[in-house]
């Protein structure tokens, strides 16, 4: 740096000098952080304003000519859609079914693999290989056991069990518990892994300490382990309830939300909307419906469970 | 010797070496002037929407053959399941980056149509001589497609519905070929032996459920309307037909089949597990289209299958539904017209008409092809021919013009139908929902496209 001698000189020095400072101080962090911001505008900012757009939109691609602006018109038609109530009441039977046994098993899948024992390598490489099947894969596996020739059903039939040329993908209720199953034996391998490796932190001092003062099993996994697994198991059954609210793939493939809208979840329903009946802006609808829900049921979760702070 | 500040190259040296540079990396870019050759072909992309196993490689030996044919062009062929492929394309329409030929069913061509995405073919197919060659029947239908007139796709072969008959089945059970509805519902009981895992019939209960319930309902009725000189299922005043008491009576009928002479799983079977049940043996007769052919031969023996026109409807004549025409079309956005239009011709000429038919099972379009000998030995298409020959036949059009078709068809109707088949809902209410959405679907259309 030039030092200049005469007073006006050093006088520019010196605010440059300032100039500098501030613009390091408070400019570089918002520089640093504006890759994170143009992803974030351009990945999530900018699609979801443009499902908000299209939700006020009469918007059909094979229907050109009906397009165009009509306000809250899509959400009045939704509030008397029969299958847009169904589908949430299906949704909301699928989240709460298939989060509460996957976090059941998970915590017992999870507690046993972390116990000690000959073979237990092999046991966990089982448990958590149905976590590497593609979702498509899953499906075309279900679909074969539950497929009416070939399945279960037939060896069943076989045994003289049940029907010929029955499915369990054939019935109201049946399908819905086909389809839970099916996305069970996916979803529990992440509740197993995140609370398995959540359990190796846990202090072996404490469960001894707990031992020598005469609590039982029972008693050590309620005040113990529990309360340690707290936060992974708030965090992963919200990232759960977000991801079955949000799952399309194995119902698409596997029941088509059949029969008869028995398994018609709400992201299903927008899939179908959008896709075969290429109304975007129904589809658009829907997909902010389901937006505030889930927004509504995040914000309250995490108030109720106060995550992030202890029991 | 070199002096300190000179250049180590002449001038003039630089200046050619420059040039030569430029004119390499021009000739490097694509269209960039490079002369189209066998080492440097045109590239075209080529989707097919109805892959399947058996399909692929017939397409596949066609391509080869037609690049042996044309060394200076090279299609490059993307299969893509019936079941999802909707998704594929508009998603490419809407990016600009569809295929330069893709494979059509007739409702797919109003959609793409809607979104200016399909180059009219009408002025191509004239200058190539094909008004000649292609049966105008075909060339008539594949217009009807879309309210313009104009012609999207380039018709290769058409499509006729048949019930399909496990002649080993018959053989085994002693029963007789039906030549009647009333023969046909008999049959289906005499060949069901639950217990054994044996059914008369295999019911499409799932997705693409419309046309098998369109063909074995109106084939037992006959009741057809003309409305614009069209004969489809709408009456004089653009009113469906759907829900003519005649049709409720008939789809009854048909539905009392389920549960009884089908298996229960049927209620969500799809294309691939309808064929699979009747591959299987376990179901004696299907209603599918010829294009099951090929999986149906392959499954059983062409020697042990049967491929039957339906039987003389109540109104008296056969009804034919499920008649469709089938071709290639090209998307507005290729870059490569020329040569892709050359590709589809191939499957209009002599050659390629006649491989195309004879392994899909299709009614070839190429009018010399259609006098062929190796008709006349395919027992389904014989009986087709003959079926089409009769000028009594009636042929079912369906709508497919209709911007609504695959909504009303698929979205709205095939859950409806499901319960139908659950019993949760009457075969006169689901036609009465039906008709009612069609003849709105027609209405609007009308209004768009006042004659």
């Amino acid at each position: 740096m030039t030092i200049l001698l005469n007073k006006d000189g050093l006088r520019s020095r010196v605010r440059e000098s300032d100039l500098v400072k501030t613009v390091r101080k408070r400019g570089v962090p918002y520089l640093l952080l504006s890759p994170t911001a143009i992803l974030m505008l351009v990945f999530l900012v900018y699609p979801l304003g443009s499902i908000f757009y299209f939700s006020l939109q009469n918007y059909n691609v094979s229907k050109p000519w009906d397009n165009g602006y009509v306000g809250l018109g899509n959400f009045i038609t939704m509030m008397h859609d029969a299958l847009f109530w169904s589908s949430l009441r299906v949704t909301a039977n699928w989240v709460v079914a298939e989060v509460s046994l996957q976090l059941t098993f998970g915590l017992i899948m999870a507690l046993i693999v972390n116990e000690a024992f000959k073979g237990r390598g092999l046991a966990r490489a089982v448990l958590f290989s149905p976590w590497a099947v593609s979702g498509v894969l899953t499906t075309t596996i279900w679909l074969l056991i539950y497929n009416p020739a070939v399945g279960v059903n037939k060896y069943l039939a076989d045994m003289g069990i049940g029907q010929y040329g029955a499915s369990p993908l054939a019935g109201a209720d049946s399908a819905f518990w086909a389809a839970v199953l099916a996305e069970l034996w996916r979803g529990v391998p992440f509740f197993t892994i995140l609370i398995l490796a959540d359990l190796q932190s846990a202090s072996g001092e404490l469960y001894e300490a707990a031992q020598v003062d005469g609590a039982g099993r029972l008693r050590r996994f309620w005040n113990i382990t529990l309360p340690h697994l707290k936060n992974s198991i708030i965090l992963a059954t919200l990232l759960r309830v977000v991801w079955e609210f949000n799952n399309v793939d194995l119902l698409y493939t596997l029941t088509g939300g059949g029969p008869a809208n028995a398994t018609t979840t709400l992201p299903l329903y927008v899939a179908r909307t959008a896709i075969t009946s290429k109304d975007f802006g129904y589809g658009a609808s829907l997909t902010v419906a389901a937006f505030i829900i889930l927004s509504i049921i995040t914000i309250l979760y995490l108030r109720l469970t106060k995550f992030g702070k202890g029991l | 010797m070199e002096k300190f500040g000179e250049p180590k190259i002449s001038r003039r040296t630089a200046i050619v070496t420059t040039a030569a540079v430029a004119l390499s990396l021009a000739g490097c870019t694509s269209g960039g002037g490079a002369k189209v050759s066998s080492t440097n072909p045109q590239m075209i992309t080529y989707w097919d929407t109805e892959t399947t196993s058996t399909r692929a490689p017939v397409i596949k030996t066609m391509i080869a053959d037609f690049e042996g044919a044309n060394p200076t062009i090279k299609v490059t062929y993307v299969g893509l399941p019936s079941s999802s492929y909707q998704q594929k394309v508009d998603t490419a329409i809407a990016t600009g980056s569809t295929p330069d030929v893709i494979t059509t069913t007739p409702h797919d061509v109003s959609n793409w149509v809607a979104q200016n995405a399909l180059e009219p073919l009408d002025t191509r197919f004239a200058s190539g001589g094909w008004t000649d060659n292609i049966s105008p029947s075909m060339v008539q239908t594949a217009r009807s497609f879309v309210g313009d007139g104009n012609l999207y796709i380039a018709p290769d072969g058409a499509l006729a519905n048949a019930l399909w008959l496990n002649l080993g089945a018959f053989n085994q059970a002693g029963v007789k070929v039906p030549t009647t509805w009333d023969e046909f519902f008999a049959a289906a009981k005499a060949l069901t032996h639950a217990d054994k895992n044996k059914f008369g019939y295999v019911f499409r209960g799932g997705a693409g459920m419309f046309p098998q319930l369109l063909c074995m309902m109106y084939g037992q009725s006959g009741v057809v309307g003309t409305f614009r000189g069209v004969t489809g299922f709408f009456d004089a005043n653009g009113t469906s037909t759907l829900n003519d008491p005649r049709n409720v009576a008939a789809l009854e009928r048909y539905v009392s089949l389920y549960g009884h002479q089908t298996a229960t799983g049927d209620l969500t079977a799809d294309y691939v597990a309808m064929t699979a049940q009747f591959g299987a043996g376990t179901a004696a007769m299907m209603s599918h289209n010829l294009g099951s052919y090929q999986d149906n031969a392959k499954a059983l023996g062409a020697a042990n299958i049967l491929g039957v026109q339906p039987f003389p409807s109540e109104a008296g004549p056969v009804t034919e539904a499920g008649y469709s025409v089938t071709g290639n079309a090209i998307f507005k956005a290729s870059k490569n017209k020329d040569a892709a239009w050359k590709f589809i011709e191939y499957f209009l000429s002599p050659e390629g008409n006649a491989y195309w038919n004879k392994e899909g099972g299709q009614l070839p379009s190429n009018l010399e092809v259609a006098k062929q000998p190796w008709l006349q030995d395919q027992q389904p298409m014989k009986a087709a021919i003959a079926t089409f020959s009769d000028p009594k036949t009636v042929v079912l059009n369906e709508p497919w013009y209709l911007p609504e078709y695959d909504s009303i068809a698929k979205t709205q109707l095939e859950p409806e139908w499901q319960k139908v088949l659950q019993g949760r809902l009457t075969a006169k209410a689901f036609l009465d929902e039906a008709a009612n959405s069609f003849t709105k679907a027609e209405a609007a259309y009308v209004k768009r496209n006042p004659k």
